[in-house]
């Protein structure tokens, strides 16, 4: 099967019976069950932030997955309730994928321009057909590493430059460089700049 | 810089589904590990020992990629399982509990599937990857040993058991040979 054929969208699911706040608290606690339903209610969300860091690499997006949420299980007692328990996932789930990616040497390089341009000539056509996810999808998961990382996280999950800065470690100004240069390369692989 | 926010480009990005569902494995290994990593005490508290660092799942097999999802999913739970030391004594059974008596079935009929295959044919490149399997179904007798209400380590036995002889199996059938 189609990697990308397993993203589902679930939106249409009824809002849960049990709200995060109360399953956190049985979580902090020891309460597996309650963790698993936090898992449940919050991997499918986490796991396609994931898999778009990780370039469409699925095996590497669910490793880092169960990194996160084994962080999730070992701080949760820590957990002030101050902000939403899946902003709180989500930064985790960011950071985790960022200290892997880190370790590839591609992830710190600058050079996103000339090489990203190049990864995308070298890219097979794709069928115009397909539908115009598909495309997008697969021309993402071309995008240098850190450019990738900028445009998912701004333009798909909705962060804020300074937040992304802050995440990334990285000049705001830097941020919305990386950001310009990720959706040029994109329109460029998708033929409409 | 963000002049282009609300182009055409951006609405499909923004409209890229939001979920993808991650692999059922991926709950098994966290539920795994979270038999030895308690959460954390509250701020205050006294703080407990830091568990171990625990393995982490291994990679893709090259020639055989369909078996990466399921070996890492085995090795990962047994390496963190052979970690997992649940602070009593092993529990020494005069008598088998009924998932005892279940693993020794179990165990009894890969045995005897495994017999019917001449050992020799199989190509030697399988051979580590055959080896550590056998020795992560031998630590999965061991613990259910010592945990023997254990149920999930039944599913796991019966797994790494299936996953041993299918990539016996696959490994004959690259050979021109067949069981």
């Amino acid at each position: 099967m189609d990697m990308l054929d397993a993203t589902v969208t679930l939106a249409s699911l009824s809002p849960p019976a049990v709200d995060d706040t109360a399953l956190a608290r049985a979580a902090a606690g020891g309460d597996v069950h309650a963790f698993e339903r936090l898992y449940r209610r919050h991997a499918p969300r986490l796991n396609a932030l994931l898999w778009r860091l990780c370039g469409g690499n699925a095996a590497r997006a669910e490793d880092v997955l169960q990194e996160t949420f084994i962080l999730a299980w070992r701080k949760l007692p820590q957990f002030r309730f101050e902000s939403a328990l899946g902003t709180w996932l989500h930064r985790m789930a960011v950071n985790t994928a960022l200290m892997e990616l880190r370790a590839s040497a591609a992830f710190e390089s600058l050079d996103i321009g000339e090489s990203g341009m190049e990864v995308l000539t070298g890219m097979a056509d794709v069928t115009r057909c397909h539908a115009t996810g598909l495309d997008l999808e697969r021309a993402l998961q071309t995008l240098p590493p850190r450019a990738r990382a900028v445009l998912v996280l701004h333009d798909i999950e909705g962060w804020k430059h300074h937040e992304i800065a802050e995440e990334l470690q990285m000049a705001v100004g830097s941020s919305k460089a990386q950001l310009h240069r990720a959706r040029g390369l994109l329109r460029a692989r998708l033929g409409d700049a | 810089m963000e002049e282009n926010d609300n182009d055409d480009l951006t609405r499909q990005l923004a409209a890229l589904p939001r979920e993808r569902l991650p692999s059922a494995a991926v709950w098994q290994r966290i539920a795994a590990q979270l038999e030895q990593a308690p959460p954390a005490p509250r701020i205050g508290a006294t703080p407990l020992p830091v568990p171990a660092q625990l393995p982490r799942p291994r990679r893709a097999v090259r020639r055989w990629p369909w078996l990466a999802g399921a070996a890492a999913a085995v090795l990962a739970f047994v390496g963190t399982f052979a970690l997992w030391q649940p602070g009593r004594p092993a529990t020494v059974a005069m008598t088998d509990t009924p998932l005892q008596r279940q693993a020794n079935v179990i165990t009894h009929e890969y045995r005897q599937a495994i017999a019917t295959i001449p050992a020799e044919t199989v190509p030697a490149e399988l051979r580590p990857a055959l080896d550590e399997l056998d020795a992560s179904a031998g630590s999965i007798r061991t613990a259910i040993d010592q945990s023997p209400h254990a149920g999930f380590l039944l599913g796991q036995l019966r797994r790494t058991y299936a996953l041993r002889l299918e990539l016996t199996r696959q490994g004959l059938a690259a050979t021109g040979l067949s069981t």
